[in-house]
């Protein structure tokens, strides 16, 4: 059996009231700060998992801002689109009215006149803009992408045919404009770029913009043209051209609409994902209060019983008996 | 037969041995708080019997007690608990250190919850996701710059730090050593008055204990082999094993000596240096990065030396960082938009710092898509630059909890051995009393023994006319 010394039990006594008072320090940090992991050495093999979701949920909160913004683009763009096929369906309907067999050459005049002030209608819905950027100028979007040159009535583009995009998911960017114009392939809502016709941009010395031809413009430039000669047939044609340039357009709303969709369903994606990130949170890192409590009284109890000790059995010893 | 003054011999004796046992007891009780003390006891003997033959014998049964001698005073220790308490003292005091250090390092890192370089690089990578959704706009680039500066700061704000950690210890170090030293010659000095009060024939008890004492505070910078001999002279190792690693030597005169130890870095390894000549390579016994070091749990030298390595190593992972995020930002932002080479000198361009302007917007999205793009960070490791700090963080906090761990084993263990070493040699106040009590009585009787023979030879000397 082991010999107890004087020195070994007020040695042995300190160390368990130190033991005790550093578990209560413990249990006081956890409940006072409602987390059971404070510092990296309080969970090592969890702490990079942490950190991974703390990192996530600050990188969604990104994904948000850009959806979010990417959204209020979408929407400015939809109603942009929907006032352009209104005045293309307006132009229409002046069309019909001017293809009209009884009408004079000076009412076809008064008519090409109306037409003409459609295309600068037109020419300021494509230089429509949110806060400060310009939606139909591709990236080059800090000055007004459409000119309409005084001289030749043709219509000039000064921006470029990068999309705009907003990144909505780690690598997936998402187009959030509608194309203006395009150098190639499908149309752009206004056409596409003709490379082989450029003047000096007025705004920027050194500059060139390029004619931008197929769309609307063109199609109502012709249709002036068509009614200013009085030409029936050429009227007709425009008349069908016209509905070509809207079917674009409505085109290009059906993928504006999709693509609103498409960002929506990520968002509530996100805050989904939200959520269970958080949960998750709570999970590895959150503090069982009640465990804590229980454990914090029974670890009070401990130590109380410990300073009882201290206080009152070290005193005793033979010198307490002997006369 | 005995002469006529045996009995009061007799009686002499058992006054003399219970006064010098109680004497004894009395050092015991006044030593019973003394760290490193051993109990002594007297060594009580009954003294050589009456057994000179003569005609008169015969008629006696067996020899005639002539009473007691206490000649020695023994010290209550055992050897073998003392190498495993030293042993013991090493493993102590090399995770102490190691811990004290792990929880400086630590405590630079203010992860999960605190903003650190994590929080910073993600607030800089969104400011870039915003500058992609507006790349023209003035405010979000001088924004993206400030984040920059930010993250560039902190970087060096804790590539500073790390470093002055890293520096103190061969401050420490040095301190350890000079502590050694101190040890030693203190050791030595104690061992020659030891070796020449048992050439006196007496024995140095309290000397032993203070010799023990010392050993026990140089276990805790070193492991120590020891070899000590009944007459006092002792050779004591550090660290190494082989003669070589001797520090405390006695030569044929029985004369102790102390050599002195000191650390010298040569090259990027540290040396231990025994009188000045180069004998264990301490880096390499503390390289942890091999698994468990050979020179794990031998004392606060090799921990100081391992801490070392540690921090080096930490700070060389922040610089790895530092200089990865350098060279992809500017290669993904087409400007230089941070100079320097790593965690110690980055910071941002004074181009982008003087105009923001010139940050390119259009290249905002690559920049922001680094964020999660696995790139290389060192040799043979690829990772993004989160997981990659995460994985320091875990380190710098797995190392904190390990030396926890071993630091509280070795306790206990000490704790264990201190007790059973308490248990053979501690004071026990209650048992010394209780000898108190019988020496007393052994006196009283003594006494009384001594007055009845006063008495008897009062009536053979006196009354007998």
């Amino acid at each position: 059996m082991l010999r107890v010394s004087n020195l070994l039990m007020a040695n042995n006594t300190l160390k368990y009231i130190q033991n005790n008072l550093q578990r209560a320090a413990r249990s006081q940090e956890q409940l006072s700060t409602g987390k059971t992991i404070i510092r990296p050495s309080d969970d090592p093999s969890e702490i990079s998992h942490l950190m991974a979701v703390n990192a996530t949920i600050k990188g969604n909160e990104q994904y948000m801002r850009n959806i979010e913004d990417g959204l209020s683009y979408l929407n400015q763009c939809d109603s942009a689109l929907d006032t352009i096929g209104q005045y293309l369906q307006d132009a229409k309907t002046l069309t019909i009215q001017g293809a009209n067999g009884t009408l004079t050459q000076e009412d076809r005049e008064a008519i090409a006149e109306q037409i003409d002030k459609q295309i600068d209608a037109l020419v300021d819905l494509g230089n429509s803009s949110l806060g400060g950027k310009y939606l139909f100028a591709g990236t080059k979007n800090s000055q007004p992408p459409f000119y309409r040159d005084p001289a030749t009535g043709e219509v000039y583009y000064r921006g470029n045919t990068d999309r705009v995009t907003r990144e909505v998911i780690f690598g997936y960017s998402y187009e959030v404009d509608a194309a203006g114009v395009t150098e190639t392939g499908s149309p752009g809502v206004f056409g596409t770029l003709d490379g082989t016709s450029q003047i000096d941009d007025p705004m920027n010395s050194g500059e060139q913009m390029t004619r931008v031809s197929g769309g609307p413009f063109e199609v109502l430039l012709e249709l002036k043209q068509n009614l200013e000669n009085n030409d029936a047939d050429g009227i007709n044609q425009s008349l069908q051209e016209l509905d070509d340039a809207l079917q674009e357009v409505l085109n290009h709303r059906v993928g504006v609409g999709a693509r609103t969709r498409h960002l929506e369903a990520v968002k509530s994606q996100l805050e989904d994902q939200e959520i269970k990130l958080k949960t998750v949170l709570v999970n590895v890192q959150g503090a069982d209060i009640a465990r804590l409590t229980v454990e914090a009284a029974q670890n009070d109890l401990v130590y109380q019983a410990s300073l009882i000790f201290a206080s009152k059995f070290l005193q005793t010893s033979l010198l307490n008996y002997l006369e | 037969m005995p002469g006529t003054f045996f009995g009061l011999e007799i009686a002499r004796r058992g006054l003399n041995v219970h006064r010098k046992a109680m004497d004894i007891t009395g050092h015991n009780i006044a030593n019973a708080s003394t760290p490193g003390y051993s109990r002594q006891e007297a060594v009580i003997e009954a003294s050589t019997p009456w057994t000179l033959p003569d005609i008169a014998t015969k008629m006696l049964p067996g020899q005639l007690g002539t009473g007691v001698l206490a000649e020695k005073v023994r010290r209550i220790r055992d050897y073998y608990l003392d190498v495993q308490y030293r042993q013991s003292a090493s493993y102590e005091g090399y995770w102490e250190k190691k811990l004290d250090f792990a929880d400086r390092v630590e405590a630079l890192f203010p992860e999960p919850d605190g903003r650190g370089i994590q929080e910073v690089m993600l607030d800089f990578f969104n400011n870039w996701q915003d500058l992609n959704n507006n790349p023209q706009d003035s405010g979000v680039k001088t924004a993206v710059k400030e984040s920059g500066d930010e993250l560039a700061g902190i970087f060096r704000q804790m590539h500073g730090q790390l470093t002055t950690i890293g520096e103190s210890i061969p401050d420490s170090m040095q301190d350890q050593v000079d502590k050694v030293n101190e040890l030693l010659e203190k050791i030595a000095d104690v061992s020659n008055t030891i070796i020449w009060v048992i050439r006196n024939n007496a024995q140095p008890n309290d000397l032993l204990d203070q010799r023990d004492s010392l050993l026990d505070e140089l276990a805790g910078m070193g492991r120590i082999q020891v070899e000590a001999q009944d007459s006092g002279a002792i050779t004591v190792k550090f660290i190494g094993d082989d003669d070589e690693a001797t520090v405390l030597s006695t030569d044929e005169n029985g004369k102790v000596t102390a050599s002195s130890i000191s650390v010298e870095l040569d090259g990027d390894e540290n040396y231990l240096l025994i009188d000045g000549e180069q004998k264990i390579n301490l880096t390499e016994m503390a390289n942890y990065q091999t698994g468990l070091p050979a020179g794990a749990g031998q004392g606060s030298i090799l921990a100081l030396e391992s801490s070392r390595l540690e921090v080096q190593d930490i700070i060389n992972r922040l610089d790895n960082l530092a200089a990865a995020v350098i060279s992809n930002v500017n290669d993904k932002a087409g400007v230089t938009f941070f100079t320097g080479s790593g965690a110690s000198d980055i910071a941002l361009d004074t181009g982008i710092l003087d105009n923001p302007d010139s940050i390119i917007g259009e290249n905002a999205l690559a920049v922001a898509q680094l964020r999660s793009t696995p790139v290389d960070i060192e040799e043979d490791v690829t990772a993004t630059f989160e997981s990659y700090y995460q994985s320091i963080v875990a380190q710098v906090g797995a190392a904190v909890d390990h030396y926890t761990n071993m630091l509280e084993n070795q306790q206990a263990i000490g704790q264990q051995v201190d007790a059973l070493k308490q248990s053979v040699s501690g004071v026990s106040v209650d048992e010394e009393l209780t000898k108190v009590m019988q020496y007393q009585y052994g006196y009283q009787a003594s006494a009384r023994m001594l007055a009845m023979q006063d008495e008897m030879l009062d009536y053979l000397i006196n009354r007998i006319r």
